[in-house]
């Protein structure tokens, strides 16, 4: 795992892009990216509640669309769909995973 | 038809007639169905048991109990009984707690089971196997049934049965809920006692992730092939989640569910009020008059009547829920709605039953069922009053004509009338919304469990379904609801009626009804009312419309207003304070019977609808003080 530096820190010019194995917040991902579930920052009993939808470690979560009139955002897992808000998504940390 | 449907992997397994272990020879008499959310468990349960339904709550608690018979020729029938949708046996939800106590045989009042039935979508079975282990670990013969073959066929996927039956040792059928296909599997089982109680040997897996792992293995080794993502679902879900049509088609369905309930419903609902008065009259006109024609006819026979004329309304509204429910619509509304909701502490699934109650407070608190959350569950069921339900309808109207000229106040798209009415509706809505939040931050703040919702496909409703259902929560109101309102209604009637007053029923404001409203005017004078509408509140305990026909029966018996209309009449009676007072109390206090009754059934407590109805007629009567307080200040 490594750190990157926020752009703005960044002493050369060229943009310096996360590197790819960065964990990032699933809330992070954009729509139609896909991410490998690394880490649950949620409670024990948090942590059952959502792996019975198929959060576990080393799941595959793809953002699907974000629903309109509000947070949510839905997320394919497995064969499922599961809208979630951001205050959940922002406690599973992902891998991003190329397309 | 799909021939790989027709079999059972343990019946290809096994020649017929052979001797299985397990409860071998032994009829089966009562079998439990289990299975996770969303995996057509009640659509399998309508199709094996179709109407042979009975449903209960299970003591001390909220689930509700579930059973049906399953016919056989010649044998004696096998009860079914439904298991609340669970995910595991982990004892987190009350849920879960309730289908380990009857798989285990310790709920009072339903029988050990004899074996199990494990409902999993076959479209899902990665995640949906990780019930099996908690289920088996029971020690119950059982039927692995994958359910939503239809789909996984359409979408290209696949299983092998026999090695997912040798896999976990137990047989296992693919069926289709909604067509119907692969159904005698489920029967051999039942019926052929050739079904085994196998030799297993399955991991002890105690983690939650663990169980998930094992199901995915295990689906891997059974040669499961995933089906293609829903396509028709995601295309649907472009439009029906757009920014912009999203939004769109929400509000075109909100429209039309109304509609349905008041252009369809409504006059039904009139039209069989017309019928069973004129029947009512007709059944008890050889009794001549006197207080037993009374108490029968406005009593007895009006109890029921107030009951019977609901059904309509209730049908279709069901009817439409059910629609929704069915074809996947109700998830996607839940989740554009999530956002209104969470304001106040609540989240999306309560939508539906909140906008149900538009219509009537009854069906609307049924539908609360879908809310897993039993604190959430509880904090709908009590606010689901508040809403303008029709029963508030004749009364809005009536006073509205009474006191309010019509002005425009909009051009011809709204005048005064319009917009007090509106008012009226988010009056209403305020305090529900209010409530809510009072309740989510005290009494029912619940642990915050993240709000997580499935987008199951969409799917073409089965009318069978949606009949079997609508038909199922029509009769468990006209049962539970009945029962209560006629009692009421009787010990009503005979208030009315007593003291004789020479032998026949005295005038309506001498009797004992008449006293309890001359009795309470000293208590409701500083809103504004006097003793003819404190006869209408009080008879009005009983349903919200009563109080018209209260109002007419007092006003007609008075020479004073005899020749007026009812509009003059009450116009000359109140002041404007008092009339504003009058649809205020109306706006706030659970004047309804029927809403008790089934606020009982549902909390299976007095406790919480004796909370409601104590709360809302404090709010009634505070709010009431103020308008009046606040409109004769403005108008003096």
């Amino acid at each position: 795992m490594s750190l990157a530096l926020p752009n703005f820190l960044s002493l050369t010019a060229e943009p310096v892009q996360p590197h790819p194995h960065t964990p990032r917040r699933l809330s992070d991902l954009e729509v139609g990216e896909t991410g490998a579930i690394c880490e649950l920052r949620l409670p024990e009993k948090l942590r059952h509640y959502v792996t019975r939808f198929g959060f576990v470690d080393g799941a595959a979560v793809t953002v699907a669309r974000r629903v309109p009139l509000g947070d949510l955002t839905v997320y394919r897992i497995g064969q499922a769909e599961v809208a979630l808000r951001p205050e959940t998504a922002n406690e599973i940390l992902v891998v991003r995973q190329p397309k | 038809m799909i021939p790989a449907l027709r079999e059972c992997a343990e019946c290809r397994q096994r020649p017929a007639h052979s001797v299985s272990p397990g409860h071998s020879g032994k009829p089966l008499r009562t079998v439990a169905l289990i299975g996770p959310p969303n995996s057509g468990k009640s659509t399998l349960f309508n199709r094996l048991t179709a109407l042979r339904q009975k449903v209960a709550n299970y003591p001390g608690v909220t689930v509700e109990h579930r059973t049906g018979a399953i016919p056989c020729n010649g044998e004696q029938q096998i009860t079914v009984v439904d298991l609340p949708g669970v995910y595991d046996l982990t004892a987190y939800s009350e849920d879960e707690r309730v289908a380990a106590q009857v798989l285990r045989g310790e709920m009072p009042g339903v029988s050990h089971p004899d074996a199990v039935l494990i409902v999993v979508d076959a479209t899902n079975l990665e995640r949906h196997l990780s019930i099996v282990p908690d289920v088996l670990r029971t020690g119950l013969p059982a039927l692995l049934i994958l359910n939503m073959a239809d789909l996984l066929e359409k979408r290209g996927g696949r299983v092998d049965l026999v090695a997912l039956a040798s896999q976990i040792g137990i047989p296992v059928a693919l069926v289709s809920g909604a067509s119907g296909a692969g159904m005698d599997a489920i029967h051999n089982f039942l019926f052929a006692r050739n079904a085994s109680n196998g030799q297993r040997a399955l991991p002890v897996l105690q983690t939650p992730v663990a169980c998930q792992r094992w199901a995915r293995n295990l689906a891997d080794a059974s040669g499961y092939r995933a089906p293609l993502p829903a396509l028709w679902t995601q295309r649907l879900d472009g439009v029906l989640l757009h920014p912009v049509w999203g939004p769109l088609v929400f509000l075109l369905v909100i429209v039309a569910l109304f509609q349905a309930v008041f252009a369809l419903g409504q006059p039904l609902s009139n039209g069989l009020q017309t019928v069973l008065n004129d029947l009512g009259r007709t059944l008890f006109s050889w009794m001549g008059s006197g207080l037993w024609k009374s108490v029968l006819l406005d009593g007895v026979w009006r109890g029921f009547a107030s009951i019977l004329v609901f059904l309509p309304q209730i049908l279709v509204l069901f009817l439409f829920i059910t629609l929704l429910e069915d074809s996947g619509y109700l998830a996607r509304a839940a989740v554009m709605a999530d956002r209104t909701m969470q304001k106040v502490g609540l989240n999306g699934k309560s939508f539906v039953p909140l906008l149900s109650a538009y219509a009537c407070a009854v069906p609307a608190i049924m539908a609360a069922r879908t809310i897993e959350n039993r604190r959430d569950r509880l904090a709908t069921i009590l606010i689901a009053p508040f809403m303008t339900c029709s029963a508030r309808l004749p009364i809005y109207t009536l006073m509205i004509a009474a006191f309010i000229p019509e002005r425009a106040l909009l051009g011809p798209l709204l005048g005064t009338r319009g917009a007090a009415m509106l008012g009226l509706y988010a009056l209403g809505f305020l305090a529900a919304l209010f409530t809510a939040a009072i309740l989510k931050s005290s009494v029912l703040k619940s642990s915050p469990m993240p709000f997580i919702l499935e987008l199951p496909e969409y799917r073409w409703p089965t009318l069978r379904s949606m009949l079997i259902r609508s038909a199922d929560r029509a009769w468990v109101f006209t049962k539970n609801a009945g029962s209560v309102i006629l009692i009421i209604a009787t010990v009503l009637a005979l208030l009315a009626n007593l003291p004789l007053a020479g032998g026949a029923p005295p005038e309506l404001h001498q009797s004992f009804i008449g006293r309890m409203g001359h009795f309470i005017e000293p208590v409701i004078q500083p809103l504004g009312f006097n003793w003819r509408v404190g006869i209408g509140l009080v008879t009005s305990v009983f349903a919200r419309e009563v109080i018209v026909g209260t109002f007419g029966t007092l006003y007609g018996a008075d020479p004073a207003s005899r020749d007026l209309t009812l509009q003059s009449a009450l116009h000359n009676d109140l002041n404007p304070a008092g009339a504003v007072a009058l649809l205020v109390f109306f706006a706030f206090a659970l004047q309804c019977t029927s809403t008790l009754a089934v606020v009982k059934r549902e909390t299976n407590s007095w406790k919480w609808p004796a909370f409601q109805f104590a709360y809302m007629a404090a709010l009634a009567y505070a709010g009431a003080f103020l308008a009046h307080f606040l409109v004769s200040r403005l108008w003096s």
